[in-house]
């Protein structure tokens, strides 16, 4: 589904990315980790072509990303860092607008509509409700809807459960289990680790502009005698010397 | 129920009184009505006397007319659009014109409508003359405001059966066609705003009869987005405050150059170069579309993320211009056509300006992306060269007036306008990148 060589992105003097390399095959759950400001979100942007890579190779669907025809975005799915929603109309209407984007015919769309409606929102009133007046994680939620309206073959979810309270992380974890079959492929950036572990199937750390980990959930934890979290922290090493130097607290 | 109605609006105002807030509130409200109302008789009793030179008292009682049907309509959008409300649920035992009746009262007793009432009353007393006539006119003028508004209402929120859509274009032709008759001649204004509100009562009875929902549910359940691109504008306080100011300034002047025209026989700046940039749909440009993706950010990047296609953004564009365009030639055309003897180069300069304008503002909107963090920035909402180039471009149009030679500009913006189509679409995949970073920034 998605192959990337060899890519390198850098703003101004700051390397971002070096000659990482990643492959995300059908079936797969890639959960990609990361500190804060290791280009998770960079290498989001990229695949989906919304920055410009300095060089490398980015296929999607086995054809340069660049080159994508609306066929082909169409089998994409996206909940990106802006989230990409249309605060000026309501939950419905924003769906509505998207699934005719997609061309889904009325009747599937009102229903798929009503589905997701009925398993992530509460109130139907929320329905009515114009997104400028969303909370944050309501927000996520109607992104989220609107990634998978379409039932895409390529999931692109770049921190989907931040700002979400754990009932609702659950439903889309739920969601995304359900969703998850031989021949799409999910990619999720997050750093919600117990998250990433219970749907993921296969593990990619970014650090130090490359990937320093990219096998199955299985490997990383080897086979679940390692936590994630200390998995992670034993692949990142933070500095915990520097510690030592505050003697003010 | 429409004296309980009546009652019951009394009481809350009454009630609300006992708030300081609501108190005060209500006493600027009367000092205001007060003070408007006193000055508005000032003026038209000199105008009586003789004092204001060319200004006739009918003149001054016509724009009173004037601002009154602006200022109701204005309420409607300004400062953010208000549906019609539904006062009871249809399933209050009443008949459907008892019903009607119910909701034309209500709206009649609205805070805004008593406190406008307030200012001509208070202006009747203060009048030397024709006291009773100028109350009915007002009125009556007032009670034709809030039909009308009602009217225009009636086409925004409801979904309705074809004959009520048929209905809706046809009730629009009278109050045109008074229209016309009233900028031409002021002599049957007093039968006409009699007989109007009767009019626009009667053909509001008849459409509620064919509304097939209300707005709500309609708004929640219904796929269709029939009213997406009124929201988009109506909901986005950077575009709604820009545009509203745009449309209001130009209007201002337009009316101001044809009340200059029927006393002096004069034109602002003569005529020449730089009026008929505001006779072009200039403004919409130069003030949003110039920048279209800095002010709807998300929709471009609903397109670019889910298809790409850079078609489908500018045909959404091209739909959501068409409200602003509509009213901007709703206001601009009768006035021009009205006061010049041009209609041929009117119509031709007005349609080659926006064609050329819409087409140049997707190539802008691509080169130079702003980010809009506010409906009045210091560095302006769109770049400083489109404008220039925009406006030149429309003082050079122009010259069409000037001599039928100038005609032959005409295929060389179609032209210039198809260019820049076509040129933007092949800019679109290596720019989008820029664009993108310069609206994260906002």
């Amino acid at each position: 589904m998605i192959q990337i060589t060899d890519l390198t992105k850098s703003y101004g003097k700051f390397k971002i990315l070096d000659k990482l390399n990643l492959t995300i095959d059908a079936g797969q759950v890639y959960g990609l980790l990361g500190k804060n400001g290791a280009g998770k979100t960079t290498l989001i942007n990229l695949i989906l072509d919304l920055i410009e890579k300095d060089s490398g190779s980015i296929q999607v669907f086995d054809t340069d990303h660049r080159q994508l025809e609306k066929s082909a975005k169409r089998r994409i799915g996206v909940v990106n860092e802006d989230l990409a929603l249309i605060e000026e109309i309501s939950g419905y209407e924003f769906l509505s607008f998207v699934g005719k984007i997609y061309k889904i015919p009325s009747e599937t769309l009102k229903k798929r509509i009503n589905d997701l409606f009925a398993y992530f929102f509460e109130d139907p009133a929320d329905l009515k409700k114009n997104i400028a007046k969303y909370s944050t994680g309501m927000k996520k939620k109607i992104a989220f809807c609107a990634a998978v309206i379409h039932t895409p073959d390529l999931l692109v979810l770049d921190e989907p459960f931040s700002g979400l309270d754990p009932f609702v992380a659950n439903q889309m974890i739920t969601f995304l289990k359900k969703y998850h079959r031989n021949d799409r492929a999910i990619l999720i950036s997050s750093h919600d680790l117990s998250y990433v572990e219970k749907v993921s199937t296969h593990i990619g750390v970014l650090d130090n502009h490359q990937l320093v980990f990219n096998s199955t959930l299985g490997n990383f934890t080897e086979n679940g005698a390692n936590e994630l979290d200390a998995a992670l922290l034993g692949l990142l090493k933070p500095n915990e010397s520097e510690i030592e130097k505050i003697d003010w607290v | 129920m429409i004296a309980y109605l009546l009652f019951i609006r009394l009481k809350g105002y009454f009630l609300g009184l006992k708030n300081p807030m609501n108190i005060g509130l209500t006493l600027l409200a009367v000092i205001i009505a007060w003070l408007y109302g006193w000055a508005l008789a000032g003026i038209i009793n000199k105008a009586y006397l003789g004092d204001m030179g060319s200004t006739t008292p009918q003149s001054v009682i016509n724009f009173s007319l004037v601002a009154i049907v602006g200022f109701v309509m204005l309420r409607m959008i300004f400062p953010r659009y208000k549906p019609q409300r539904q006062y009871l649920p249809k399933f209050y035992p009443l008949s459907r014109f008892q019903h009607y009746l119910l909701s034309v009262v209500s709206d009649l007793t609205k805070p805004l409508m008593v406190g406008i009432a307030l200012f001509i009353s208070i202006c009747c007393m203060y009048l030397y003359d024709s006291k009773i006539t100028f109350l009915l006119l007002e009125l009556s003028t007032l009670i034709t405001a809030q039909l009308l508004r009602r009217l225009v209402q009636y086409g925004l929120d409801y979904r309705k059966k074809s004959l009520g859509n048929a209905l809706f274009v046809i009730s629009w032709v009278i109050p045109a066609l008074l229209m016309v008759n009233y900028t031409f001649s002021f002599q049957y204004i007093r039968i006409l705003s009699l007989f109007l509100p009767l009019y626009l009562f009667t053909i509001g009875y008849f459409l509620e009869l064919t509304i097939l929902e209300n707005r709500k549910s309609q708004m929640a359940g219904g796929t269709k987005n029939s009213n997406l691109y009124l929201k988009l504008l109506i909901n986005n306080p950077k575009a709604r405050l820009i545009l509203f100011f745009g449309i209001g300034f130009k209007s201002f002047l337009l009316v101001g150059d044809f009340y200059m025209f029927r006393s002096k026989g004069k034109h602002m700046f003569d005529g020449q170069l730089v009026y008929w940039i505001f006779a072009s749909p200039l403004l919409l440009f130069t003030y949003v579309f110039n920048n279209v993706w800095g002010f709807w950010k998300e929709i471009w990047l609903n397109y670019e993320l889910r298809t790409g296609s850079y078609k489908e953004m500018t045909h959404f564009v091209s739909r959501l211009l068409v409200l602003p365009v509509l009213v901007d030639a709703l206001i601009t055309l009768p006035l021009l056509l009205l006061t010049w003897d041009l209609s041929r180069f009117i119509l031709l300069f007005y349609v080659v300006s926006l064609l050329f304008l819409i087409a140049f503002s997707f190539l802008w909107s691509l080169l130079f992306p702003m980010s809009v963090i506010t409906s009045f920035q210091m560095r302006g909402n769109s770049s400083f060269v489109s404008s220039m180039v925009s406006m030149v471009a429309v003082v050079f149009l122009s010259l069409l007036k000037l001599n039928y030679w100038f005609y032959i500009l005409i295929p060389f913006y179609l032209f210039l306008s198809y260019m820049a189509y076509h040129y933007s679409q092949d800019f679109y995949r290596g720019k989008k990148y820029n664009l993108y970073n310069k609206l994260q920034k906002g």
